[in-house]
């Protein structure tokens, strides 16, 4: 292989967060016309250092250097008009109620004050044909898919004539022949037009397949980069695992806590474009596990039988009775307990404190005399859930913001505990959660479950899916792949590869 | 993982936290012993008892207002018609008591439109999907029209005597209207604090999503706080007529402005979820004091709508750095 120009490098990028350290002494190379490959699980790293390069986030140490000069990346416009990288991601950078035209050119065109439209529509559908996109540049993004809409973020960043191509996770929302036309794109990139790319993706056989390196991460610290030719599936899942500790332990005698009865039932249920005829049942005193990648519609599951989503189609039985238009409302009243996946956006209110938030689904519980509400009652049952739940800190009229991640977590579900839940669905339950407190959430869940409750726990972290539920269900692409447990698929190992399928 | 919020928190050992939270809460009575001091020293005559009473007098109208305006404000809302809906309502109550209706009867009317039109706000609100700020936008317009259509334009004066009672009479030697404001300010204190309802109100206000899927009825207490506004609305316009003795055609003309000062400067957040019902009470003394310190002295209406205005930026300018401490 001839020596290609370094195009991009990172010396030692080490970046941490409140509680974590997400990036560790982190280096990387990359090549003009390769397509570099980075790999690892779900906080790795991966997505942390991508937006360091792209000057979303501002490193704690470490040097960025681009075509061998040093620079400061200290924001996106940095990144995007002066080093011309380019940026695509899962989540939303684009203006929804913009023309398609106006997207592409969003924050690169210099055609002076006034605009000129046949340019910008020229150079648009330039964009759009060197994609062979079908959409028009007159189109509103809002109203094409949302296939599409990721293709269009693809085909804005071609255009900007960068040498760097970041792709974060750019193939979860496409399909088979769409991303055809995408690799054969990044092959056009990397051969004739001399573009470094660096390519993120859970899916390792399209990595395997696409990437010239592939450069592993694995908790903050990069393992190593491999030819991909060199690579097989398993020596990447090896690689992105290392040796697992394993902890928490699967509870061997799940017979004497699961009952015959069926509190949940779910047939057939299907929501247009991400849950597809998806069919189970929970038991009672079962600790159900739903898990899968990105875009799988785990969550979406979750939220169709927590009343919090518009079922499209299918029959959702609680108790053996059908339940049609679910709402949180209902769900609150037949027993079933929602925790969303987004602590902040749905699950605590920020300025309350940790009693009124932990009282808050089961209100009545705390009247008074005269029927109101008994602020010394409530204390009461608040002090009571926080010392059991050991919730710090011990401070009954903190407000809720001010707690740890873990702390909130385990308020929210001593919310439902107190609402005398008889089912818990909970998403990604220790998410962003320090691993003191995600083992007391385990036993916490056990113990619920031990005592008659029945918990839907859907999760994308491999270890606790494995030894925390009893059984789990596989999503891809919104359809039930598969059930197991863990004697099925003995270790993390095992259910990764079986993912990234 | 980005998004964890611990990078812009106040201190957080437990003397710091307590401190912090006891400035918030006195900061806004060493402000009002501020003003009254300095009003004191500019004119003595400003701490008679008469100028006492006086004072709540004046806020005696505005504070049901400012009430209904806070439950609403708590919810992330905001209602710019209560103006408007004042003078209709009003002027709806003094016709039909010119015509000799049955006073209770008038008063019943005043209500009844007052929850009507509040009503409408919020299913307007709630289930139109109707920002705030246009719902009430428009209806500040119809209700200014209704009242147009009604009175022509014209005064109606010359109440009945039995119906001006309230208005100049003594209960224990304090204007009977004071303890009016007095018992609305405590029943919705108490509302707030210790009831279900109330405390929906500040969940719907902070988190609408957490409160939701927490099993509150988010549309439900939307509808709710407007239509109480409406009511509190229509009382307030019954008082003024009876202390006025006269329905006056620019009547509750820019008093949404005011009853949001009121407001803002007791602290309440204009995104909901934070502030009290108590805190808009001595945000309403507030204003109350400095509007008659500053006529005392002798300052021009004029130059008095200008410190509200300083006051209102002043308020919420403190309450966002003391908020947005550490962020970008």
């Amino acid at each position: 292989m001839e020596q290609q120009q370094i195009v991009l490098e990172l010396k030692a990028i080490s970046k941490e967060f409140p509680g974590v350290k997400a990036l560790n002494d982190v280096s990387l190379t990359l090549y003009q016309g390769e397509v570099l490959g980075l790999v690892g699980e779900n906080g790795a790293g991966k997505s942390t250092l991508v937006k360091i390069i792209n000057g979303v986030y501002t490193r704690d140490a470490g040097d960025i250097l681009i075509n061998g000069k040093v620079v400061e990346m200290n924001n996106p416009a940095e990144a995007i008009m002066v080093h011309k990288i380019a940026y695509v991601s899962q989540e939303n950078t684009l203006c929804p109620d913009l023309t398609v035209a106006e997207n592409i050119v969003l924050g690169q065109w210099t055609g002076g004050a006034a605009i000129n439209w046949k340019q910008i529509y020229d150079f648009a559908q330039k964009a759009l044909d060197a994609l062979g996109l079908k959409v028009k540049p007159t189109d509103i993004l809002a109203d094409i898919s949302p296939a599409d809409r990721q293709l269009v973020e693809i085909a804005r960043a071609v255009s900007q004539d960068s040498k760097i191509l970041l792709l974060d996770e750019p193939t979860s929302w496409l399909t088979e022949s769409e991303k055809k036309y995408l690799f054969d794109r990044i092959k056009h990139l990397k051969t004739n037009q001399d573009v470094g790319i660096i390519f993120i993706s859970h899916f390792l056989d399209e990595v395997l397949k696409i990437c010239d390196r592939i450069q592993v991460m694995r908790e903050g610290i990069s393992v190593g980069v491999f030819p991909a030719e060199e690579l097989t599936k398993e020596m990447l899942i090896e690689q992105m695992l290392g040796q697992k500790k394993r902890e928490i332990m699967y509870d061997e005698n799940i017979a004497d806590r699961v009952k015959e009865k069926v509190v949940l039932e779910v047939r057939g249920l299907t929501q247009e474009g991400m849950v597809d005829n998806v069919s189970f049942e929970l038991h009672e005193g079962e600790i159900l596990g739903i898990t899968g990648l990105l875009g799988c519609g785990k969550t979406e599951i979750g939220r169709m039988i927590s009343g919090s989503q518009i079922v499209d189609g299918g029959q959702i039985l609680v108790d053996g009775e059908e339940q049609k238009k679910l709402t949180s409302k209902k769900c609150a009243k037949l027993g079933i307990g929602y925790i969303s996946k987004d602590r902040k956006e749905e699950g605590i209110i920020p300025f309350l404190s940790i009693t009124k938030n932990i009282t808050l689904a089961s209100l009545k519980s705390a009247l008074g005399k005269f029927k109101h509400l008994s602020l010394h009652k409530e204390k009461e049952i608040a002090k009571k859930m926080i010392e059991v739940l050991d919730v710090r800190p011990r401070d009954p009229e903190r407000e809720i913001i001010y707690l740890s991640g873990g702390n909130q977590q385990k308020a929210i579900i001593a919310k439902w505990i107190q609402a005398d839940s008889k089912i818990l669905v909970i998403d990604e339950p220790t998410r962003g959660i320090d691993i003191g407190a995600k083992f007391e959430i385990y036993n916490l869940l056990r113990e619920q479950a031990k005592g008659g409750k029945a918990v839907v726990f859907i999760s994308s972290e491999l270890t606790e899916v494995l030894e925390v539920t009893d059984r789990f269900l596989v999503l891809r692409s919104g359809k039930v792949t598969g059930e197991y447990t863990h004697y099925e698929i003995k270790d993390e190992h095992g259910l990764l590869a079986i993912l990234s399928v | 993982m980005s998004k964890l919020p611990t990078n812009t928190l106040p201190n957080e050992s437990k003397d710091g936290f307590n401190f912090k939270k006891f400035i918030n809460k006195f900061t806004l009575i060493i402000v009002l012993i501020i003003f009254i001091i300095i009003f004191s020293i500019m004119e003595p005559a400003f701490i008679s008892q008469r100028n006492v009473f006086n004072i709540i007098l004046q806020i005696s109208i505005l504070s049901p207002i400012a009430i209904g305006m806070t439950l609403i404000i708590l919810t992330g809302g905001i209602d710019l018609s209560v103006g408007s809906v004042l003078s209709f309502s009003q002027a709806v109550c003094a016709g039909m008591l010119l015509g000799g209706t049955n006073m209770y009867l008038c008063v019943l009317v005043a209500i009844i439109i007052g929850l009507g039109l509040g009503l409408a706000n919020g299913l307007m609100i709630a289930y139109l999907k109707l920002p705030p700020f246009i719902a009430t936008l428009g209806m500040m317009s119809m209700a200014r029209g209704f009242q147009q259509m009604y009175t022509m334009g014209s005064t109606i004066y010359n109440m009945p005597e039995k119906f001006r009672y309230l208005g100049t009479a003594y209960w224990l030697g304090v204007p009977a209207p004071i303890f009016l404001v007095i018992v609305v300010f405590i029943i919705f204190i108490l509302i707030m604090k210790y009831t279900i309802f109330g405390r929906s109100v500040y969940a719907v206000g902070g988190n609408p999503q957490a409160a939701r899927i927490s099993g509150i009825s988010v549309n439900k207490i939307t509808v709710q706080v407007y239509t109480i506004g409406g009511l509190l609305v229509a009382l307030a316009g019954v008082l003024q007529l009876i202390r006025l003795n006269a329905h006056e055609s620019s009547a509750g003309m820019n008093m949404e402005l005011d009853a949001i000062a009121c407001v803002v400067i007791g602290g309440s957040s204009m995104s909901g979820g934070r502030g009290s019902v108590a805190m808009t009470a001595v945000g309403t003394l507030i204003y109350g004091v400095i509007i008659n310190g500053l006529n005392i002295a002798g300052v021009s209406p004029f130059v008095q709508k200008s410190v509200i205005g300083a006051l209102i930026i002043g308020a919420v300018t403190l309450d966002s750095l003391v908020r947005n401490r550490g962020k970008k």
